[in-house]
Protein backbone atom coordinates (compact mmCIF):
# COMPACT_ATOMS: atom_id res chain seq x y z
CA UNK A 1 0.00 0.00 0.00
CA UNK A 2 3.03 2.74 0.81
CA UNK A 3 4.20 1.31 -2.61
CA UNK A 4 0.98 2.47 -4.72
CA UNK A 5 0.83 5.67 -2.44
CA UNK A 6 4.35 6.73 -3.87
CA UNK A 7 3.01 5.76 -7.30
CA UNK A 8 0.31 7.84 -6.91
CA UNK A 9 2.12 10.97 -5.31
CA UNK A 10 4.26 10.94 -8.68
CA UNK A 11 1.51 10.62 -10.64
CA UNK A 12 -2.00 12.27 -9.36
CA UNK A 13 -1.40 15.42 -11.36
CA UNK A 14 -1.78 13.44 -14.70
CA UNK A 15 -5.19 12.39 -14.38
CA UNK A 16 -4.97 9.22 -12.87
CA UNK A 17 -7.00 7.87 -9.57
CA UNK A 18 -5.57 4.64 -7.81
CA UNK A 19 -8.84 2.82 -6.36
CA UNK A 20 -7.65 0.23 -3.59
CA UNK A 21 -10.62 -2.30 -2.65
CA UNK A 22 -9.90 -4.35 0.59
CA UNK A 23 -11.72 -7.43 0.04
CA UNK A 24 -12.00 -7.98 3.23
CA UNK A 25 -15.32 -9.71 5.37
CA UNK A 26 -14.25 -7.82 8.44
CA UNK A 27 -14.81 -4.65 6.73
CA UNK A 28 -13.86 -0.89 7.97
CA UNK A 29 -12.54 -2.30 11.10
CA UNK A 30 -9.84 -4.33 9.47
CA UNK A 31 -9.18 -2.28 6.76
CA UNK A 32 -8.70 1.49 7.69
CA UNK A 33 -5.45 0.94 9.90
CA UNK A 34 -4.00 -0.30 6.83
CA UNK A 35 -5.08 3.04 4.82
CA UNK A 36 -4.44 4.90 7.90
CA UNK A 37 -0.49 3.42 8.01
CA UNK A 38 0.30 4.00 4.45
CA UNK A 39 -1.26 7.74 4.53
CA UNK A 40 -3.31 6.45 1.62
CA UNK A 41 -4.94 9.65 0.22
CA UNK A 42 -6.78 7.82 -2.74
CA UNK A 43 -10.03 6.30 -3.00
CA UNK A 44 -9.75 3.69 0.03
CA UNK A 45 -12.90 1.28 -0.50
CA UNK A 46 -14.15 -1.32 2.11
CA UNK A 47 -15.36 -4.39 -0.16
CA UNK A 48 -17.00 -6.81 2.59
CA UNK A 49 -18.47 -9.29 -0.25
CA UNK A 50 -15.53 -9.32 -2.91
CA UNK A 51 -17.92 -7.36 -4.86
CA UNK A 52 -14.88 -6.15 -7.69
CA UNK A 53 -13.34 -9.78 -7.08
CA UNK A 54 -16.47 -11.38 -8.87
CA UNK A 55 -17.55 -8.52 -10.89
CA UNK A 56 -14.22 -8.41 -12.51
CA UNK A 57 -13.38 -12.44 -12.25
CA UNK A 58 -10.22 -11.60 -9.80
CA UNK A 59 -9.40 -14.99 -7.73
CA UNK A 60 -6.66 -13.41 -5.66
CA UNK A 61 -5.27 -10.37 -3.73
CA UNK A 62 -3.44 -8.08 -4.87
CA UNK A 63 -4.90 -7.92 -8.36
CA UNK A 64 -5.23 -5.13 -10.37
CA UNK A 65 -7.56 -3.77 -13.17
CA UNK A 66 -6.19 -0.63 -15.36
CA UNK A 67 -9.19 1.15 -16.68
CA UNK A 68 -8.85 4.09 -19.21
CA UNK A 69 -10.29 7.23 -20.14
CA UNK A 70 -13.41 5.68 -22.20
CA UNK A 71 -14.13 3.09 -19.71
CA UNK A 72 -12.04 0.37 -21.53
CA UNK A 73 -9.86 -2.31 -19.75
CA UNK A 74 -6.59 -2.13 -20.68
CA UNK A 75 -5.01 -4.64 -18.59
CA UNK A 76 -6.65 -6.73 -15.58
CA UNK A 77 -6.16 -9.90 -12.93
CA UNK A 78 -2.27 -9.25 -12.66
CA UNK A 79 -0.47 -9.54 -9.16
CA UNK A 80 -0.44 -6.20 -8.57
CA UNK A 81 2.34 -5.52 -6.24
CA UNK A 82 4.46 -1.95 -5.82
CA UNK A 83 7.02 -3.25 -4.77
CA UNK A 84 8.97 -6.87 -2.50
CA UNK A 85 8.44 -7.68 0.60
CA UNK A 86 9.88 -9.29 3.04
CA UNK A 87 8.72 -11.29 5.86
CA UNK A 88 11.01 -13.01 7.67
CA UNK A 89 13.49 -15.33 5.46
CA UNK A 90 10.49 -14.76 2.86
CA UNK A 91 9.94 -12.29 0.31
CA UNK A 92 6.86 -11.97 -1.61
CA UNK A 93 5.98 -8.31 -4.43
CA UNK A 94 8.31 -7.29 -6.82
CA UNK A 95 9.68 -3.95 -8.11
CA UNK A 96 9.12 -4.11 -12.14
CA UNK A 97 5.44 -3.87 -11.76
CA UNK A 98 4.94 -0.36 -10.40
CA UNK A 99 7.06 0.91 -13.33
CA UNK A 100 4.74 -0.59 -15.84
CA UNK A 101 2.07 1.77 -14.12
CA UNK A 102 3.61 4.99 -14.20
CA UNK A 103 4.40 4.26 -18.03
CA UNK A 104 0.93 3.80 -18.93
CA UNK A 105 -0.13 6.73 -17.18
CA UNK A 106 2.38 8.53 -19.10
CA UNK A 107 2.32 7.42 -22.53
CA UNK A 108 -1.18 5.99 -22.02
CA UNK A 109 -2.19 3.67 -25.93
CA UNK A 110 1.34 4.29 -26.92
CA UNK A 111 2.68 2.64 -24.05
CA UNK A 112 4.40 -0.55 -24.88
CA UNK A 113 2.55 -1.71 -21.85
CA UNK A 114 -0.76 -1.03 -22.97
CA UNK A 115 -0.36 -2.37 -26.64
CA UNK A 116 -1.03 -5.37 -27.74
CA UNK A 117 -1.17 -7.51 -24.71
CA UNK A 118 -4.05 -9.82 -24.32
CA UNK A 119 -7.09 -9.59 -21.78
CA UNK A 120 -8.25 -13.01 -20.45
CA UNK A 121 -11.49 -14.84 -21.24
CA UNK A 122 -14.21 -12.77 -19.19
CA UNK A 123 -17.05 -15.06 -19.52
CA UNK A 124 -17.68 -17.12 -16.31
CA UNK A 125 -18.76 -20.73 -16.35
CA UNK A 126 -22.24 -21.24 -14.70
CA UNK A 127 -20.48 -22.49 -11.78
CA UNK A 128 -18.06 -19.05 -11.21
CA UNK A 129 -21.31 -17.43 -11.27
CA UNK A 130 -22.68 -19.53 -8.74
CA UNK A 131 -20.36 -19.03 -6.22
CA UNK A 132 -21.01 -15.51 -5.78
CA UNK A 133 -24.37 -15.72 -4.31
CA UNK A 134 -22.82 -18.08 -1.91
CA UNK A 135 -20.03 -16.93 -0.96
CA UNK A 136 -22.58 -13.53 -0.07
CA UNK A 137 -24.75 -15.84 1.88
CA UNK A 138 -21.42 -16.77 4.32
CA UNK A 139 -20.61 -13.00 4.76
CA UNK A 140 -23.64 -12.83 5.74
CA UNK A 141 -24.10 -15.16 8.27
CA UNK A 142 -20.53 -14.33 9.09
CA UNK A 143 -21.77 -11.03 10.38
CA UNK A 144 -24.75 -12.33 12.35
CA UNK A 145 -21.99 -14.70 14.13
CA UNK A 146 -23.20 -17.50 12.86
CA UNK A 147 -20.38 -19.60 12.33
CA UNK A 148 -21.59 -22.97 11.14
CA UNK A 149 -23.67 -21.53 8.65
CA UNK A 150 -21.00 -19.08 7.32
CA UNK A 151 -18.79 -22.27 6.60
CA UNK A 152 -21.35 -23.78 5.39
CA UNK A 153 -21.99 -21.32 1.90
CA UNK A 154 -18.55 -20.36 2.22
CA UNK A 155 -17.73 -24.16 1.35
CA UNK A 156 -20.13 -23.97 -1.23
CA UNK A 157 -18.55 -20.88 -2.87
CA UNK A 158 -14.47 -22.85 -3.07
CA UNK A 159 -16.62 -26.00 -4.17
CA UNK A 160 -17.61 -24.25 -7.04
CA UNK A 161 -15.25 -21.62 -7.49
CA UNK A 162 -12.36 -23.70 -6.43
CA UNK A 163 -9.44 -21.16 -8.73
CA UNK A 164 -10.78 -18.39 -5.84
CA UNK A 165 -7.86 -17.83 -3.50
CA UNK A 166 -10.02 -14.98 -2.04
CA UNK A 167 -12.53 -17.60 -0.96
CA UNK A 168 -10.69 -19.72 0.48
CA UNK A 169 -8.04 -17.61 2.33
CA UNK A 170 -10.91 -15.25 3.46
CA UNK A 171 -12.32 -18.07 5.50
CA UNK A 172 -9.04 -19.56 6.50
CA UNK A 173 -8.33 -16.09 8.26
CA UNK A 174 -10.91 -16.86 10.75
CA UNK A 175 -8.96 -20.00 11.64
CA UNK A 176 -5.01 -18.83 11.91
CA UNK A 177 -3.90 -21.66 13.35
CA UNK A 178 -4.67 -23.60 10.23
CA UNK A 179 -4.75 -21.05 7.58
CA UNK A 180 -0.85 -21.77 6.90
CA UNK A 181 -1.20 -24.96 6.48
CA UNK A 182 -4.10 -24.97 4.54
CA UNK A 183 -2.83 -22.56 2.24
CA UNK A 184 0.73 -24.33 1.83
CA UNK A 185 -1.77 -27.40 0.82
CA UNK A 186 -4.15 -25.68 -1.88
CA UNK A 187 -0.45 -23.68 -3.30
CA UNK A 188 0.97 -27.23 -3.89
CA UNK A 189 -1.86 -29.01 -5.30
CA UNK A 190 -1.17 -25.97 -8.33
CA UNK A 191 1.49 -28.38 -9.94
CA UNK A 192 2.25 -26.58 -12.82
CA UNK A 193 -0.50 -23.59 -12.71
CA UNK A 194 0.97 -20.06 -11.20
CA UNK A 195 0.06 -18.78 -7.81
CA UNK A 196 -1.01 -15.34 -9.80
CA UNK A 197 -1.50 -15.37 -13.83
CA UNK A 198 1.86 -14.51 -15.26
CA UNK A 199 2.56 -10.78 -15.87
CA UNK A 200 2.76 -10.72 -19.87
CA UNK A 201 5.38 -8.20 -20.50
CA UNK A 202 7.49 -9.07 -17.33
CA UNK A 203 6.94 -12.76 -16.95
CA UNK A 204 7.92 -15.71 -19.73
CA UNK B 1 -33.01 -9.82 44.16
CA UNK B 2 -37.05 -9.80 43.13
CA UNK B 3 -36.08 -7.39 40.81
CA UNK B 4 -33.31 -9.95 39.36
CA UNK B 5 -35.61 -12.99 39.10
CA UNK B 6 -38.24 -10.42 37.31
CA UNK B 7 -35.37 -9.93 34.92
CA UNK B 8 -34.11 -13.88 34.42
CA UNK B 9 -37.79 -14.42 34.05
CA UNK B 10 -38.15 -11.78 31.32
CA UNK B 11 -37.07 -13.83 28.32
CA UNK B 12 -38.95 -16.85 29.23
CA UNK B 13 -42.29 -14.44 28.66
CA UNK B 14 -41.02 -13.32 25.55
CA UNK B 15 -40.38 -17.07 24.62
CA UNK B 16 -44.23 -17.79 25.37
CA UNK B 17 -45.58 -15.03 23.44
CA UNK B 18 -43.35 -15.98 20.50
CA UNK B 19 -44.33 -19.46 20.57
CA UNK B 20 -47.27 -19.54 18.36
CA UNK B 21 -45.25 -17.33 15.90
CA UNK B 22 -42.74 -19.45 15.00
CA UNK B 23 -43.75 -21.76 12.37
CA UNK B 24 -44.32 -18.43 10.26
CA UNK B 25 -41.49 -17.69 7.84
CA UNK B 26 -39.16 -15.13 8.43
CA UNK B 27 -39.24 -12.05 6.77
CA UNK B 28 -36.84 -12.47 3.89
CA UNK B 29 -34.14 -10.74 3.21
CA UNK B 30 -32.41 -10.19 -0.67
CA UNK B 31 -28.72 -9.92 -0.92
CA UNK B 32 -28.02 -8.39 -4.07
CA UNK B 33 -24.61 -6.09 -5.07
CA UNK B 34 -23.28 -4.76 -1.80
CA UNK B 35 -26.73 -5.00 -0.19
CA UNK B 36 -29.27 -6.56 2.24
CA UNK B 37 -32.37 -5.58 1.60
CA UNK B 38 -35.50 -6.67 4.18
CA UNK B 39 -38.70 -7.26 2.19
CA UNK B 40 -41.46 -5.25 3.40
CA UNK B 41 -44.16 -7.71 2.59
CA UNK B 42 -44.59 -11.21 -0.05
CA UNK B 43 -46.33 -14.14 -0.45
CA UNK B 44 -46.58 -17.19 0.99
CA UNK B 45 -44.35 -19.79 -1.24
CA UNK B 46 -41.79 -22.10 -0.83
CA UNK B 47 -40.00 -22.10 -3.45
CA UNK B 48 -40.04 -18.34 -5.12
CA UNK B 49 -39.47 -15.13 -3.74
CA UNK B 50 -42.74 -12.80 -4.07
CA UNK B 51 -42.30 -9.00 -4.07
CA UNK B 52 -44.56 -6.49 -4.10
CA UNK B 53 -43.76 -4.32 -7.64
CA UNK B 54 -43.62 -1.52 -5.50
CA UNK B 55 -40.69 -2.64 -3.75
CA UNK B 56 -39.15 -4.14 -6.83
CA UNK B 57 -36.82 -1.50 -8.51
CA UNK B 58 -35.21 -1.28 -4.62
CA UNK B 59 -34.40 -4.65 -4.56
CA UNK B 60 -33.03 -5.47 -8.10
CA UNK B 61 -33.26 -2.19 -9.88
CA UNK B 62 -35.23 -3.67 -12.37
CA UNK B 63 -38.94 -1.01 -12.60
CA UNK B 64 -42.38 -2.77 -13.85
CA UNK B 65 -43.50 -0.64 -17.32
CA UNK B 66 -46.11 -1.80 -19.63
CA UNK B 67 -44.59 -4.04 -21.58
CA UNK B 68 -42.36 -5.81 -18.63
CA UNK B 69 -39.90 -5.63 -16.10
CA UNK B 70 -36.92 -3.59 -17.05
CA UNK B 71 -33.43 -2.63 -16.54
CA UNK B 72 -32.00 0.16 -18.73
CA UNK B 73 -32.29 -1.63 -22.08
CA UNK B 74 -32.62 -5.19 -20.58
CA UNK B 75 -36.58 -6.01 -20.74
CA UNK B 76 -38.42 -9.21 -19.53
CA UNK B 77 -42.29 -9.34 -20.71
CA UNK B 78 -44.67 -9.13 -18.70
CA UNK B 79 -48.30 -9.68 -19.03
CA UNK B 80 -50.09 -7.94 -16.07
CA UNK B 81 -53.88 -8.54 -16.87
CA UNK B 82 -53.24 -12.27 -15.71
CA UNK B 83 -51.32 -14.61 -13.62
CA UNK B 84 -47.84 -16.18 -14.53
CA UNK B 85 -45.16 -17.91 -12.85
CA UNK B 86 -43.62 -14.20 -13.13
CA UNK B 87 -46.61 -12.15 -12.37
CA UNK B 88 -49.64 -12.68 -9.84
CA UNK B 89 -52.27 -10.10 -8.79
CA UNK B 90 -53.36 -10.54 -4.79
CA UNK B 91 -54.80 -8.41 -2.14
CA UNK B 92 -55.26 -6.15 -4.69
CA UNK B 93 -52.04 -5.17 -5.90
CA UNK B 94 -48.96 -6.84 -8.13
CA UNK B 95 -46.23 -9.46 -7.19
CA UNK B 96 -43.58 -10.12 -9.05
CA UNK B 97 -41.26 -13.70 -8.78
CA UNK B 98 -37.88 -11.80 -8.36
CA UNK B 99 -36.47 -15.65 -8.35
CA UNK B 100 -38.24 -16.42 -11.48
CA UNK B 101 -37.01 -13.35 -13.05
CA UNK B 102 -33.85 -14.20 -11.96
CA UNK B 103 -33.99 -17.57 -13.80
CA UNK B 104 -35.38 -16.08 -17.31
CA UNK B 105 -32.11 -13.81 -16.74
CA UNK B 106 -29.80 -16.58 -16.10
CA UNK B 107 -28.76 -14.27 -13.04
CA UNK B 108 -27.45 -17.41 -10.18
CA UNK B 109 -29.06 -16.86 -6.37
CA UNK B 110 -28.90 -19.43 -3.65
CA UNK B 111 -31.07 -19.39 -0.83
CA UNK B 112 -30.79 -20.09 2.87
CA UNK B 113 -34.86 -21.31 3.42
CA UNK B 114 -34.43 -21.59 6.96
CA UNK B 115 -32.90 -17.95 8.01
CA UNK B 116 -35.32 -16.52 4.30
CA UNK B 117 -32.13 -14.81 2.74
CA UNK B 118 -32.17 -14.72 -0.95
CA UNK B 119 -28.43 -14.14 -2.41
CA UNK B 120 -28.53 -12.91 -6.14
CA UNK B 121 -25.55 -12.96 -8.47
CA UNK B 122 -24.94 -10.21 -10.75
CA UNK B 123 -27.26 -10.06 -13.75
CA UNK B 124 -25.29 -11.60 -17.05
CA UNK B 125 -26.76 -9.17 -19.59
CA UNK B 126 -25.40 -5.61 -17.32
CA UNK B 127 -21.57 -8.04 -18.12
CA UNK B 128 -21.90 -8.80 -21.35
CA UNK B 129 -20.23 -5.07 -22.57
CA UNK B 130 -17.63 -6.11 -20.13
CA UNK B 131 -17.52 -9.93 -21.31
CA UNK B 132 -17.37 -8.69 -24.92
CA UNK B 133 -16.08 -5.23 -25.17
CA UNK B 134 -13.68 -5.56 -22.35
CA UNK B 135 -16.00 -2.02 -20.69
CA UNK B 136 -14.74 -1.78 -17.05
CA UNK B 137 -18.42 -2.68 -15.12
CA UNK B 138 -19.51 -0.09 -12.74
CA UNK B 139 -19.97 -0.46 -8.73
CA UNK B 140 -20.48 1.70 -5.86
CA UNK B 141 -19.00 0.33 -2.52
CA UNK B 142 -18.34 2.50 0.58
CA UNK B 143 -15.02 4.23 1.00
CA UNK B 144 -13.37 3.42 4.97
CA UNK B 145 -15.54 6.67 5.70
CA UNK B 146 -18.50 5.66 4.62
CA UNK B 147 -19.15 7.38 1.40
CA UNK B 148 -20.75 6.03 -1.06
CA UNK B 149 -18.23 6.21 -3.95
CA UNK B 150 -18.44 4.82 -7.67
CA UNK B 151 -16.28 3.68 -10.39
CA UNK B 152 -18.24 5.84 -12.89
CA UNK B 153 -17.08 9.40 -10.92
CA UNK B 154 -13.70 8.66 -12.35
CA UNK B 155 -14.51 9.07 -16.41
CA UNK B 156 -12.19 10.59 -18.17
CA UNK B 157 -9.55 9.74 -15.75
CA UNK B 158 -6.86 6.95 -15.96
CA UNK B 159 -7.76 4.00 -13.06
CA UNK B 160 -5.64 2.05 -11.38
CA UNK B 161 -8.18 -0.62 -9.22
CA UNK B 162 -6.22 -3.10 -6.91
CA UNK B 163 -7.74 -5.41 -4.44
CA UNK B 164 -5.70 -6.00 -1.51
CA UNK B 165 -6.83 -8.13 1.83
CA UNK B 166 -5.69 -8.10 5.31
CA UNK B 167 -5.43 -11.18 5.33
Amino acid sequence: MPGWQAVYNELQNSNFVVIAAAQDTGGEAVARQWYDRAKADFVTLVDENHTISSLYNLVNVPSAVWIDETGQVIRIDEGAYAETHKMGEFEFGRNDYAPMVTDWVRKGAESVYAKGNSVPELARTEQQALAEPNFKLGVYFHKQGDAKKADKYWAKAQQLNPDSWNYHRQDWSFTPAEAGPNWARKYQSLGDKPYYRPIEGLDP
Amino acid sequence: MKYLALLVGLPYAFAALAGPLTTSPPTPTVLFQDRAIPVATTLADPNDLWVATSQLTEINGFELKEEGACLDDICVPIKQSEDSALYVTRRGQGWLSVTELARRLSQAYAVDHDAGVWSFGDIPATRNQFVRQRVAPDFELLDKDGKPVRLSQFKDMKVLLITWASW
